[in-house]
């Protein structure tokens, strides 16, 4: 199977999922009930009235791992072609990606005596 | 046998035959790829459903088993029909949407959370010539596409204007992300051994031997499987839906139909989770016993499927069992704990590549990795544990030995 | 060597023989009903399913306790004598003040020792049996029916009338075999001290009209040495006085005669207290030089 057809088939299951996830709600939009009214309507949160917004600031603690993630998850793309062509490159290539590698455990270290991949 | 090998090939023949003989088969021939798309897309889009409704069934009774209970047995014979039963109550249910949400981003949430859980089938091996597209780069496809999953969750409770939903949908997003480097990181020692990015390829590469096997594919697997059950909120690590403190989580504000897709992308992902577990560990669809007997016992999709709904089972196992990590506790143990050993695992993986084929490299092998796996965690969690108990030691009692007088 | 980790595995086969050991429990139990005590939570599947199978909770558990119910006694005549006095001392206790009575009058609109309606809102009970424990007349007992399911309307199925609460002495006492025996014990003894009781007042009544004779006729003497004073003293208060100040003096012996009596038996209780309570101070003492 070609690249360009294997995408353009994913690209077809897509609009087919797409269809498939919609077609549950449309298809209960004819059967379920409508008894709307304020107190259904109501945030139910835990069953109290909702007493702040939510909509407002968040802890920086998500950010530190947001920002721990895209680092790592950057390493993993470049350790990914490596890893597919490690038979082929010989020891070498090893020794370098122990090196890279060997540079990314100092990130963690890092990060982790710094606390940033502490929960607070 | 070969014909039951051969069984939804041999369907999707059938099912092509008609329109092969009402085309003019000039037109056939130019969308003969096109329709056998669509019927392999029809097959899973059939499937997903019903693997979920199995999967609900088989969560509640498996888990009441393990609590001395029945589960449920009331609706048809050993409660099979259950499932449907459920399906019909969620189909026939008032959708609420609150006054206060964001209608927009309410009501896609759950379909942006389903779309990727069914679009991950693509790439699944079901059987020998049992897969949708052979992507090239499946494992990149598969990363990349279960973490949209974060974003619907993030759509979810930040949309459903809800403290509960937000916190939950905040801490789903950092544990899914966290828990997505070891994920990465447990694949590596994987594509190094097969040489290619595609799940065929990487099922092809383990006729020799199921990775699992190997120091490097037993503890690929392991962080594989854990940070696989943390990125879909399997028990452990269901922060996200802690019922205990954070009410229903992301989904709080839900009802009817669009819950019941959340739920249905929660099984879907937990069942795709051991389907590529099997994939990249336990050879896929291939029989242990061919290279044996010479011949197969039972068709490839159905070893597969076996396969498959073991570790389906050790997820419901962990449910029955372990309690819910504090979220501290999870985003340590995805951090402090599996990635070190994730990366630990790529010298094991070249170690085992450069030691001469045969026993002596399944002795040496196993027992340098082994120790190194082994000395890793008790390093590792040792130092977790006394830094987290250590402060909490008790003081040992002292012992009373001598009566104490009522009255003075 | 401590291996971290290794108890969550010993937590996984745990559960798992467990869920092993249901499927061969009832592998076993094939065919067997059920239908007897729980089972032990060592072996197998512990529900009972409960609309088919019931477990006999009551045979089990007497003091088991699902609403009140009031009691009548079966009269020959056919007529159900209704304990209930309504006193009232139930509805002042229950704690959601779900018990409302309402009293019998007579023609008179004189009140009479029966309710006329008794209603209970089964849906506020919360089956705490204090109305049973406070009854004095033994009138309100604690039920053990629990399936209460019902798809009528909630509003008023569950507010029970007295028609719907009142049951046969009969069925209290096969319910409640042993509290049952024990409240009949106390009401025989009751009442023989009760007919003691009465035979002692008609004694002392007997005792009483010798002294009235007696004092009528000393007053009949008093009358013939001070024939002014019966002016002003009506002989019959005389006498009943007299009576009155026999009985009190009567009384009084008795009373104190009891006195007696008590104050022997406390002592000698008292005496065994402050023997058992030495006995208990001075063993810790022992013990503290041994
Ligand atoms: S049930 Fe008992 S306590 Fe209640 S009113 Fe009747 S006699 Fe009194
Ligand atoms: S059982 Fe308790 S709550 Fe119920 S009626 Fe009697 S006193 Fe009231």
């Amino acid at each position: 199977m070609s690249q360009e057809l294997a995408w353009g088939s994913l690209g077809i299951l897509m609009i087919f999922a797409t269809i498939f996830a919609t077609l549950p709600i449309a298809g209960a939009f004819f059967f379920r009930p409508r008894k709307a009214h304020d107190g259904k309507e109501s945030t139910y949160e835990c069953g109290l009235h909702p007493k702040k917004d939510t909509w407002n600031q968040i802890n920086i603690q998500y950010y530190l791992f947001a920002l721990a993630f895209l680092i790592f998850s950057i390493e993993i793309l470049y350790v990914y072609p490596w890893a597919i062509n490690f038979q082929k490159l010989g020891p070498i290539a090893l020794l370098e990606m122990f090196i890279f590698l060997g540079v990314l455990i100092v990130g963690l270290a890092y990060a982790w005596r710094k606390g940033g991949l502490e929960w607070k | 046998m070969e014909m039951i090998e051969q069984l939804f090939v041999m369907l999707k023949q059938a099912a092509l035959a008609l329109p092969q003989a009402l085309l003019p088969a000039e037109l056939y021939a130019r969308y003969e790829g096109m329709l056998s798309l669509v019927i392999g897309i029809s097959a899973i889009l059939v499937f997903a459903p019903a693997t979920m409704l199995f999967l609900t069934w088989m969560e509640r009774k498996v888990v009441a088993r393990m609590q001395k209970r029945y589960g449920p047995n009331r609706v048809g014979k050993f409660g099979a029909l259950q499932p449907f039963a459920d399906g019909i109550k969620m189909f026939m249910k008032e959708d609420i949407i609150p006054k206060a949400v964001d209608p927009l981003l309410h009501s896609l949430a759950p379909m942006v959370i389903l779309i990727p859980a069914v679009m991950i089938f693509a790439v699944m091996p079901f059987g020998k010539d049992m897969i949708l597209v052979d992507l090239n780069i499946a494992i990149l496809f598969i990363m990349s596409i279960s973490s949209i999953e974060t974003i619907a969750i993030l759509m979810a409770g930040w949309s459903s204007r809800n403290a509960y939903s937000l916190i939950s949908s905040l801490r789903a997003a950092a544990q899914v992300i966290s828990y997505e480097i070891p994920l990465g990181f447990s694949m590596v020692a994987v594509l190094m051994m097969a040489g290619s990015m595609s799940t065929l390829d990487i099922v092809l590469a383990q006729q020799g031997g199921w990775f699992v096997l190997t120091p490097w594919g037993f503890l690929g697997f392991l962080i594989f499987f854990l940070s696989g059950a943390a990125e879909v909120n399997r028990t452990p690590f269901d922060v996200p839906e802690a019922e205990s403190e954070l009410v229903a989580g992301f989904h709080t504000e839900y009802s009817g139909m669009k819950f019941g897709l959340f739920y249905m992308a929660e099984f879907l992902g937990a069942f795709a989770i051991a389907a590529f577990s099997i994939t990249f560990f336990f050879g896929g669809w291939l029989d242990p016993f061919e290279p044996l007997l010479g011949f197969a016992i039972l068709p490839s999709w159905l070893w597969f499927m076996l396969k498959t709904y073991v570790l389906v089972f050790v997820f419901f196992w962990f449910r029955g069992t372990l309690p819910r990590l504090r979220v501290d506790l999870l985003l340590n143990f995805a951090w402090k704990y599996l990635l070190p050993m994730a990366l630990l695992n790529i010298p094991i993986a070249a170690l085992w590549f450069y030691l001469p084929a045969g026993p002596i490299r399944w002795v040496a092998g196993w027992a340098i990795g082994g120790s190194l796996i082994f000395g890793m965690h008790q390093l590792l969690t040792y130092h977790r544990v006394k830094k987290l108990y250590g402060r909490y030691e008790r003081p040992s009692r002292p012992v009373v030995t001598e009566s104490v007088p009522l009255k003075s | 060597m401590k291996v971290y980790g290794s108890s969550v595995l010993k937590g996984l086969l745990y559960t798992l023989k467990t869920f092993v050991s249901t499927y061969v429990e009832d592998f076993r139990r094939k065919g067997a009903s059920s239908n007897g005590l729980l089972r032990s939570h060592a072996d197998g599947v512990v529900t009972v399913e409960y609309p088919e199978k019931l477990l006999p909770i009551g045979a089990t558990y007497e003091r088991f306790r699902v609403l009140p119910m009031l009691i009548y006694d079966q009269q020959e005549s056919g007529e159900k004598d209704i304990r209930c006095t309504s006193c009232g001392i139930c509805a002042k206790v229950c704690p959601p003040q779900c018990i409302w009575i309402v009293q019998e009058t007579d023609e008179n609109k004189k009140p009479v020792p029966k309710p006329e309606a008794f209603y209970i809102d089964t849906s506020v009970c919360m089956n705490c049996g204090l109305c049973s424990e406070f009854c004095p007349f033994d009138a309100i007992k604690m039920d053990h029916k629990f399936d209460l399911n019902t798809t009528s309307n909630r509003q008023e199925s569950y507010l029970y009338d007295m028609e719907r609460l009142l049951v046969p002495a009969e069925y209290y006492a096969e319910l409640h075999p042993k509290a049952n025996a024990a409240e009949e014990e106390a009401r025989r003894l009751e009442a023989e001290a009760k007919a003691k009781k009465e035979a002692a007042k008609k004694e002392a009544a007997a005792k009483k009209a010798v002294e009235a004779k007696a004092a009528k006729a000393a007053a009949s003497a008093a009358e013939a040495d001070a024939p002014k004073a019966a002016k002003a003293d009506d002989p019959e208060r005389a006498a009943r006085i007299a009576a009155a100040k026999a009985k009190a003096a009567e009384a009084k012996a008795k009373r104190e005669a009891a006195k007696a009596a008590d104050g022997a038996e406390t002592a000698d209780a008292a005496a065994e207290v402050s023997e058992t309570s030495s006995e208990n101070e001075s063993s810790p003492k022992a013990s503290d030089e041994a």
